[in-house]
């Protein structure tokens, strides 16, 4: 039997190993070291076995174990139970019904309050204020274009680019319209965007 | 009502119900004498007495397994709970084919497992008090008979060497030798423990005490 075999027997077994690995020990000093080695090993390990919390630690263990097992298959308190706790209220389902009805009603009332000063303001009012979009907004439609500003506009665009393959795109209103510029698409590829069946023929 | 109240009324002495409280005497009597079989076909009638008799049963054992192989007390007291709760809520589905011990400590290590691997980094020691049988142990008389000066050292500093060199090992291999060495468990209740064959958990033990060796070599 060879050292390797009859020393992982010694782990494995301790002391009652084949006589065959008691006799390889007794005749390899190798083996006897490992063998005592390993012993003094469990020897220490064992004391580890009187390491212990103490008797009052178990005493009240299973009084522990209830608290938490009580406390883990309670549920949770709902918000309404939370709230009545924190207000010293009795969480009755007459005042839980009383409640929402209350916050309805002063959410309805805001809504209505919000309304009725939404329609109240004149839009005189706003012109009173000084409100400089409004008046933006009427003078643009009003006032005269310099006659320099088409050209002007139209050096400012960019270069046109050549349109893309199967498209044609051709201005529909010319630039003296003085509007941004717009493009209409001439003709579209053939390709489908899409594979869907628009609709079956039979 | 909770379970702990349905356990305090079932404790309540009633003056008007002298004969039911009795019997209750009795029948406490007789779970703690019962086997646990039996105690598990009560906890899955649902009688949480007989869970109580199981918890007190396997506690001790359970928690000594748990912190040895956590090397914390809070660790394993919080992993030792979680551990029975979670065996009583699935005690409904526990088929009876090993022990329930078997069971709830394969709950108990795999939970323990999982934590370990969790808060792999985490290593802080909150280890238990040594009592006094100590001295009565042969194990302990015997280590204690070879004093050499290397191992002059006192018991809580050999305490703090054995959880280091503990929590070197993995979980498996520790598991193992806590099971084995420490808590003296045969090879076949570690293998059904751990869902493993006799010849892996033999196999570990022979890799966990080389290692165990090298690192404790001061004191061997």
């Amino acid at each position: 039997m060879d050292c390797k075999k009859a020393q992982r027997s010694i782990h494995e077994l301790g002391n009652s190993a084949s006589p065959d690995v008691q006799r390889h020990v007794n005749e390899c000093s190798d083996c006897r070291v490992a063998q005592q080695r390993s012993l003094h090993l469990q020897q220490l390990l064992a004391v580890k076995r009187h390491e212990s919390p103490g008797q009052h630690y178990f005493d009240s263990f299973l009084t522990n174990f209830h608290h938490r097992l009580d406390r883990e298959t309670t549920l949770p308190p709902t918000l309404w139970q939370r709230l009545c706790t924190r207000l010293h209220i009795e969480p009755a389902p007459r005042l839980r019904y009383g409640f929402v009805h209350a916050l309805g009603v002063v959410f309805a009332i805001a809504l209505m309050w919000q309304g009725l000063v939404a329609t109240d303001l004149p839009v005189e009012a706003d012109r009173a204020k000084g409100d400089d979009t409004f008046n933006v907004q009427i003078a643009t439609g009003s006032l005269p274009v310099p006659s320099s500003t088409p050209q002007a506009i139209a050096s400012a665009l960019p270069a046109p680019q050549p349109p893309p393959v199967h498209t044609l795109l051709t201005p529909s209103v010319s630039l003296r319209d003085f509007n941004s510029p717009r493009y209409v698409l001439d003709r579209i590829a053939l390709t489908p965007a899409s594979y869907e069946v628009a609709s079956i023929h039979f | 009502m909770t379970a702990l109240q349905k356990i305090a009324s079932k404790f309540k002495p009633q003056p008007t119900q002298s004969l039911a409280h009795a019997r209750q005497a009795e029948q406490v009597v007789d779970l703690s004498q019962a086997t646990d079989e039996t105690l598990v076909a009560c906890v899955q009638g649902g009688d949480m007495a007989a869970y109580d008799q199981l918890v007190q049963r396997y506690k001790e054992r359970v928690y000594a397994t748990v912190y040895h192989m956590t090397g914390n007390h809070e660790d394993a007291n919080d992993l030792v709970q979680d551990a029975f709760i979670k065996a009583f809520k699935s005690i409904g589905g526990f088929k009876r084919e090993s022990s329930f011990y078997t069971w709830v400590y394969r709950i108990a290590v795999n939970r323990t497992i999982n934590h370990l691997k969790r808060g792999k980094n985490r290593h802080h020691f909150s280890l238990d008090d040594i009592d006094t049988h100590i001295q009565n142990d042969p194990d302990f008389v015997e280590l204690m008979s070879h004093v050499t000066p290397r191992r002059e050292v006192g018991l809580t500093e050999l305490q703090q060497k054995l959880n280091e060199a503990l929590q070197k090992l993995s979980e498996a291999h520790r598991a193992v030798v806590v099971m084995h060495d420490v808590q003296g468990m045969t090879h076949a209740d570690i293998a059904k423990a751990m869902k493993c064959s006799e010849g892996t958990v033999r196999s570990r033990l022979f890799y966990a005490r080389q290692q165990m060796q090298g690192i404790l070599s001061d004191y061997l």
